[in-house]
């Protein structure tokens, strides 16, 4: 048997040759093979046209506010009010104490989540989300700026100016619903666990990257030598007017009363970081007015600042608007989703509806810049009289709001009662019967036509896109910083030729209403008081 | 000395009878010598697993023995391994395995995965839905042990496949690998098991031809009950009346008796269309579907070449009604499949055998255009969820109905159904083996070699058929209850301002390859096999080296590289060791961490081999079986995990008319980790094997124990912090353990010539805990996932109803919409004790959704030709959300959910809501059931036709049989699925069904 065994080993050691030969043969090439077909790290970041790429996803990164789902619930406060058995709007939400709605309804656009490189407007309705990868996203490109050695230093500048502006802006958005949170100004490990900053901290560290986005960017992308490739098509490219807005509006929120309240104990307005906002409005200001980049549009256009129809689904906004909300679907997402949602059933069957509240339409207040002071009461100062409470309002009030009367069919076949064909909106009108009725006797003509119906043809191309920043907006935010900053609604920043005061007139005037009244411009609550 | 196999048996005791002294073993050749007292002995010759002999001497001096196996423990029995079969006596492992004979009787289940619930122990099977053509169940081993990937590792012949890439016709065996010992040799890909599915082949002989054709009847199992439209009015007047203090305006929905009756007893047809009342589920479904099987195969063979043949065909009926369109064609589910096989043995010389499988598969499913297997399917969602009050299907002029107030959420899946178009969508599979088989006797004895080349190719096409989306146009209307006004779905043309037509323009569509979905597969081995026996001793050894690459889609090609190997000993069949192992190589994982070695020991001692206990005649075998060893597991999600990936492509939007950017983005599309690698499950089996009276009574008990570690933890569950910005890499943070048992006893009696008894009695038990999985720190411990099972339920607990108004006011208020709290609502725990009811309260309740113990019971009884059998199957301590919310939508879709509160009984379920909105809290355990239930899973009553009478047919063999499937069910829930996994997932999915079969079995 010991015999058997021997040779049986002696057979066995060349097997085992044979197995290793065939070893030897094999190797872990062969695993190997497919992540080496992939995209190498240092592709991004070799030269502009690459950088750039990699930059240009943090502008999908900016949230979709008014459609990444059906009926979303962007007006948190008294602005609107939405039919009474829809439980699942953020506002509904919230009134009821349900807090957690902010990422739990799908109607809310500050959710958890989304995806950056995602090409559906479901995809952006998730602020949380998408600024935190937004603030990746910057920081790697940060970090990686040295990587660029194929380029000019013009286009390193643009690439920077890019990536601060977006790691600020995407903090500030963060700051505003939640408060203080730590700044993350590097490309974090998984162990990383930072301290929450004050509102105050954080919102200078978000200041520091506006101010250099501001220096590193220029006014407008088509006069550079980079633009040239996009020539026409710059317009939302981060400039420096974009950076000195936010730059402006991130220290003037740190100012306010409430965040610096949250920061330092005191309930009143941070003077200096008022005047610090104020120089940088005003420093915008007078960028735009010095070039014309960005100009209050003609009263006569009003609503395509809005939104634009039949007008093949351009950007509304005119030269006005400086930073738009998310631009995917924008020529078809309102179609399938709001604009059926500010009519009542009786003329738009479909749709769920979202009424202006009458607390809200009442600050609309006279022609002549006078507000109203008691909506029952009349009041010879400005000329209000409820018994014609539609009369001599602001002319702004007129472009907004659909009030009883108004027509809103055209009635084209001609069988129309009178009562669907205008605004029936009188306590127990054909417009406010039932639950798909309206609920205020006001409805929403900013956001739409005022034809919109299931008749007229008015809800198809649209197009409309929510500014998150205007130059009327910069002007008044000017006007708060100012006053507050230098001392009083007549003071104005060294070097720019308008007070607070001539700030906000300037807005008035275009609209054509009246200027703010003396008797608020004695002092700053007054004038406060006035939008 | 042969065995009835006639082969030599090696290592035979043989002794004289009374003289336990004299005695002799028999050798390599099986030969013995013996020199015996007197002719008066009586020699008695003894080997495990064969029936003892005893055999008087006399005159003769030469002795032909043939002993017979013993009835409990065939010693011919081979199991079905790992790159082999071991003979049954051998087996160290946890291994179970079935036969296809048993697989047939599953009574008109034509797919393989459904026909092992419950034949195997440790197998579980979960099936969801019930669509035609893909109604696979999901199955796990014992349990699962990571929350990852609980899939066993499928092989059809050696390759991993899909198990459907087999028809149940064409099984030999299933064999289940369980344990350390069994699954080390697939390494990195056993952790969660391994099923081997071998095929039939052919065997020397005349060409033998089996025709099998079942007809099957089908019934939908269990639907949720509905109330009536009446039923469900009075309810909603009931639930109105008790809202009314939080919300009167729902006064205005309230309806007058008067009213609510004429939907039972319509006064005409403009009442019947006005008030309707409509059992949606009995008009959507039939009340019985057809299905059809018929295989044929053809085996044989000569000594040059042996074959098995067969083709198999399927028909699976829908269960739902096709539905006139009205636009020419008729809609709705079905499935036909014809498999063909073709496995060749030719042997070339004498030591040299070449085998070639061919498969091939073609499965056409119809469905309703783009219809998917999860999701909503508007087909049947009525079934579900349309009120028996909103609208007729069709009305009385013939109009399809829709429900006007609620079109998108209240649907008419009758006119979804039959205008959704159809699509045909076909798989085609294809599977090639190459097998070549040297024996390499001349190298040594007892060495063998083989090898593989395996092609597999799978395509799919889609969209086949009637494509009829966009185009075609079909006026609805609505009869509003209130006014008796008609409402019409399609408007008058703003534009033209003409009234809407009924158009039909759909268009046949030829269907196209669906490239993303080719899968192509090729995969080689080597391996040498050593089986050698010296005298008592015998060795087997087994090495391997394979590799595979495959692709679904236009991705890049997925490598492995696997070496196996097993070295087996045994000492007469008495003492067992057995050593074996994988060394697997992965692309999914870092250069350091690419390769890792798998280990596995295990041995076994069959005690009734010890002379000791050969006095007890009446145990014929007890032998014990124990393993360890280190599995893993690496089917984890993502590829190139160990690396950050890069994407290129995409644009963002800019311009006054917004349009790609000419910038294409570069962008990091997920992080690696480095150190990421598989999982490693360590796991232990004690068994033991008996057989007790001649094999009457024989069985085994399995007990095991696992412990996964290093299970992966996707970046979203790890405690990381939003501010990190991306999706954290994987990393390999978790353990898991898991252990159970399992038991089975086998009865079989044989009364007289003709009769015989037989049962059989298998019961799992298996449990999981999670014991780490990076949980963040100020979770309460109820909430971690640690400490309790992988999908453990989570619920608000309800402790019996608030009663009155006092109650309520004594007790927890709700965090948000605490106002509309009404008496008659659940109490709800407040279980952190915070003053708060809020999702901090939600607390583990119950079990997963996988059970605990399954249970399996199998009677049956034969004579003469006549034979039948039932086997029970049954599960508990499981449980399953199933949601069906009345007046969901606000519809009036009331479900038989048993009493509602009263205050006169102060008890009930809380009555459903309205027009008020409560806290999610309010549900409580409401939607969680008990998921345990019994079922007849099959019976069968069969006669076998034999003899003169059908010979003169020119059949051999005919057996005729009538059988069932999911014949008889008990349980508490309202519907008849096992997991959610289809369909809308708890909201309901495409019925389960009950199948009648009748079916004939011919032998030529």
């Amino acid at each position: 048997m010991n015999k058997t065994f021997l040779t049986f080993n002696k057979k066995l050691a060349f097997c085992a040759c044979l197995a290793a030969s065939v070893a030897m043969t094999s190797c872990t090439d062969y695993l190997d093979k497919a992540p080496n077909s992939t995209i190498q790290e240092g592709e991004a970041y070799k030269n502009f046209k690459n950088f750039q790429g990699f930059t240009e996803e943090l502008y999908d990164c900016i949230p979709n506010v008014t459609s990444h789902d059906y009926h979303n619930s962007f007006n948190l406060g008294e602005e609107v009010i939405w039919e009474p058995d829809v439980n699942y709007s953020l506002s509904y939400l919230i009134d009821r104490g349900d807090y957690w709605a902010w990422n739990n309804t799908y109607t809310s656009w500050l959710r958890n989540g989304g995806s950056s490189s995602g090409t559906a407007r479901g995809d952006k309705g998730f602020l949380w989300g998408l600024a935190w990868d937004g603030i990746n996203k910057a920081n790697l490109g940060l970090a990686n700026l040295d990587k660029m050695v194929n380029a000019t230093q013009e286009e390193r500048n643009l690439i920077a100016g890019q990536l601060y502006f977006f790691r600020g802006w995407f903090h500030f958005m963060i700051m505003q619903y939640w408060g203080g949170l730590p700044y993350i100004d590097k490309v974090l490990t998984t162990n990383d666990r930072l301290p929450r900053l004050s509102y105050q901290a954080k919102a200078e560290k978000a200041a520091e990257d506006f101010r250099r986005a501001a220096d590193l960017l220029p006014v407008d992308w088509d006069a550079t030598k980079a633009g040239q490739a996009t020539m026409g098509n710059n317009n939302i490219r981060i400039n420096k007017v974009m950076a000195l807005g936010y730059l402006g509006k991130d220290l003037l929120w740190a100012g306010s009363p409430l965040m610096n309240y949250e920061s330092t104990g005191s309930k009143s307005y941070n003077r200096d970081l008022c005047k610090r906002a104020a120089d940088a409005f005003a420093e915008a200001l007078e960028i735009c007015e010095s070039t014309g980049r960005y100009q209050l549009a003609d009263f006569s256009q009003w609503s395509d600042l809005f939104y634009t129809h039949n007008q093949n689904g351009r950007l509304p906004g005119l030269k006005e608007a400086i930073f738009y909300e998310n631009l995917r679907e924008t020529s078809s997402r309102w179609r399938w989703n709001m604009v059926n949602d500010f009519r009542p059933q009786l003329i738009n069957a479909s749709g769920v509806k979202c009424w202006p509240t009458a607390n809200y339409v009442d600050y609309y207040g006279m022609a002549n810049g006078m507000p109203i002071n008691d909506i029952t009461k009349k009041d010879a100062e400005s000329g209000y009289d409820p018994e014609y409470p539609w009369k001599g309002r602001d002319p702004r009030f007129y472009k907004d709001i659909i009030f009883d009367g108004v027509k809103c069919c055209t009635n084209g076949k001609g069988d129309m009662k009178e009562t669907k064909q205008y605004a029936s909106l009188y306590t127990g009108g054909s417009y406010r019967v039932d639950t798909k009725g309206c609920l205020t006797g006001y409805m929403n003509t900013k956001f739409c036509p005022q034809l919109t119906n299931d008749y007229d043809g008015y809800r198809e191309n649209n197009c409309m896109v929510l500014s998150f920043m205007r130059v009327a907006d910069v002007y008044l935010m000017y006007a708060e910083a100012t006053a507050q900053g230098y001392g009083s609604p007549t003071s104005k920043v060294n070097g720019y030729g308008l007070s607070a005061a001539d700030a906000v007139n300037k807005v008035r005037d275009r609209a054509g209403v009246g200027h703010v009244a003396d008797k608020f411009l004695a002092s700053l609550d007054g004038f406060m008081s006035e939008p | 000395m042969f065995d009835s196999n006639n082969e030599a048996i090696i290592g035979a005791n043989i002794k004289v009878k009374g003289s336990p002294t004299i005695g002799t073993t028999s050798n390599i050749d099986g030969v013995f010598k013996l020199t015996v007292p007197n002719e008066k002995s009586v020699i008695v010759a003894s080997y495990v697993g064969i029936q003892t002999m005893e055999i008087e001497v006399g005159k003769k001096r030469n002795f032909n023995v043939t002993l017979t196996e013993n009835a409990g423990l065939n010693l011919g029995e081979v199991v079905v391994v790992g790159y082999g079969q071991q003979k049954k006596a051998s087996v160290t492992g946890s291994i179970t395995q079935t036969t296809g004979e048993v697989l047939e009787r599953s009574g008109g289940v034509t797919n393989v995965g459904a026909a092992l619930t419950g034949n195997l122990p440790g197998v579980v099977t979960f099936s969801s839905t019930g669509i035609p053509g893909a109604d696979e169940p999901k199955i796990v081993i014992r349990t699962q042990s990571s929350w990852n990937n609980s899939d066993p590792l499928v092989l059809v012949d050696g390759i991993e496949r899909d198990i459907n890439t087999v028809d149940i016709s064409s099984v030999k065996s299933v064999s289940v690998l369980k344990d350390a010992s069994a699954t080390a040799v697939y390494g990195v890909k056993g952790a969660n098991g391994v099923i081997l599915i071998t095929t039939k082949r052919g065997q020397e002989g005349k060409a033998q031809v089996q025709i099998k054709a079942d007809m099957t009847v089908k019934t939908v199992s269990k639907l949720p009950e509905k109330y009536d439209s009446y039923d469900a009015l009075i309810l909603r007047n009931r639930a109105i009346e008790r809202e009314l203090p939080i919300s009167p305006g729902a006064w205005t929905d309230y309806r007058p008796i008067q009213i609510i009756d004429k939907y039972r007893h319509p006064a005409n047809a403009t009442e019947w269309d006005r008030y309707p009342n409509v059992d949606w589920q009995d008009y959507l479904f039939r009340d019985m579907g057809l299905s059809y099987h018929t295989s044929v195969n053809v085996s044989g063979g000569s000594k040059f070449v042996r074959y098995f043949s067969s083709i198999d065909f399927v028909h699976e009926g829908d269960m739902l009604k096709h539905f006139d369109s009205g636009r020419g064609y008729k809609s709705g589910y079905g499935y036909n499949r014809v498999n063909v096989r073709s496995n060749l043995d030719f042997t070339l010389t004498k030591t040299t055998q070449f085998s070639l499988n061919l498969f091939g598969s073609n499965g056409q499913r119809t469905l309703p255009w783009g219809a998917d297997n999860s999701g909503e399917s508007s087909s049947w969602a009525s079934a579900y969820k349309t009120a028996p009050d909103a609208m007729r299907p069709v009305y009385s002029n013939g109009m399809w109905g829709w429900y006007a107030p609620r079109n998108a959420d209240v649907p008419n899946s009758a006119y979804l159904l039959a205008t959704s178009g159809i699509e045909k969508r076909t798989t085609n599979k294809i599977n090639t083996d190459f097998i070549l088989t040297q024996d390499l006797g001349m190298v040594t004895k007892g060495l063998s070699a083989r090898l593989d080349y395996s092609m597999d190719y799978r395509f799919l096409e889609r969209e086949r058929g009637v494509d009829d989306r966009y185009h075609s146009t079909t006026q609805r209307m609505w009869v509003n209850p209130d006014t008796g006004q008609i409402e019409y779905e399609a408007q008058v043309n703003p534009g033209t301002q003409l009234d809407p037509l009924n158009t039909i323009a759909w268009s046949t569509v030829a269907g196209n390859v669906d490239l993303g979905q080719t899968f192509r597969k090729i995969y080689y081995s080597a391996q040498l096999n050593y089986d050698r026996t010296f005298g008592k001793h015998q060795v087997t050894g087994l090495g391997l080296f394979s590799r595979e690459s495959y692709a679904t889609g236009g991705e890049f090609r997925h490598y492995r590289e696997d070496w196996a190997f097993r070295a087996t000993y045994n000492y007469a069949l008495k003492y067992f060791a057995e050593f074996n192992g994988a060394y697997n190589g992965s692309e999914k994982f870092g250069p350091d961490y690419r390769f890792h070695f798998f280990p596995a020991v295990s041995a076994g001692w069959t005690l009734t081999e010890e002379p000791f206990m050969k006095k007890l005649k009446f145990i014929d075998m007890i032998k014990f079986r124990a393993s360890w060893g280190q599995i893993g597991d690496d089917n984890v999600g993502g590829r190139f995990l160990y690396a950050d990936q890069w994407a290129y492509g995409g644009n963002t939007l800019m311009g006054y008319i917004p349009a790609d950017s000419p910038y294409k983005y570069y962008r990091l599309s997920s992080l690696g980790n480095k150190d990421v690698h598989w999982e490693t499950v360590e796991k232990r089996n004690f068994g033991i094997d008996y057989s007790f009276i001649d094999g009457m009574l024989a069985g085994s008990v399995d007990i095991f124990s696992d412990k996964r570690t290093d299970i992966l933890v996707s970046g979203n569950s790890q405690a990381i912090p939003s501010y990190f910005g991306v999706t954290p890499p994987m990393a390999n943070l978790g353990r898991v353990d898991s252990h159970g048992y399992e038991f089975e006893l086998r009865f079989n009696k044989k009364l007289g010539t003709d009769t015989r008894l037989w049962a059989n009695f298998k019961l799992t038990h298996a449990i999981n805990k999670v014991k780490f999985k990076d949980d963040p720190q100020l979770k309460p411990d109820y909430q971690k996932a640690a400490g309790h099972a992988i999908g453990q339920t989570y619920s608000y607990i309800d402790n019996g109803t608030l009663a009155s108004w006092d109650d309520m006011a004594g007790s927890t208020k709700w965090e948000t919409n605490d106002s509309e709290r009404l008496p008659g609502d659940y109490s709800i725990v407040d279980f952190n004790g915070d003053g708060v009811i809020n999702a901090d309260d939600r607390v583990p309740y119950a079990y997963s959704g996988i059970p605990q113990n399954t249970y399996n019971a199998t009677l049956g009884f034969e004579w003469k030709g006549f034979s039948c059998f039932v086997q029970f199957y049954g599960v508990n301590n499981v449980t399953r959300e199933i949601s069906f919310p009345t007046f969901q939508a606000s519809s009036t879709v009331v479900y038989v959910e048993g009493e509602y509160w009263n205050k006169y009984t102060g008890t009930g379920l809380p009555m459903p809501r309205w027009s008020t909105k409560v806290n999610e809290a309010n549900n409580g355990t409401r939607y969680l059931y008990d998921g345990s239930y019994l079922r007849l899973k099959n019976a069968e009553i069969s006669y076998k036709f034999t003899g003169k009478g059908i010979e003169r047919l020119g059949i051999k063999v005919l057996r005729v049989y009538l059988n069932g499937d999911n014949l008889l069910l008990w349980t508490d829930m309202p519907d008849d699925r096992e997991s959610n996994f289809s369909g809308m997932g708890p909201n309901g999915a495409y019925p389960t069904v009950r199948r009648f079969n009748l079916g004939i079995d011919l032998t030529l």
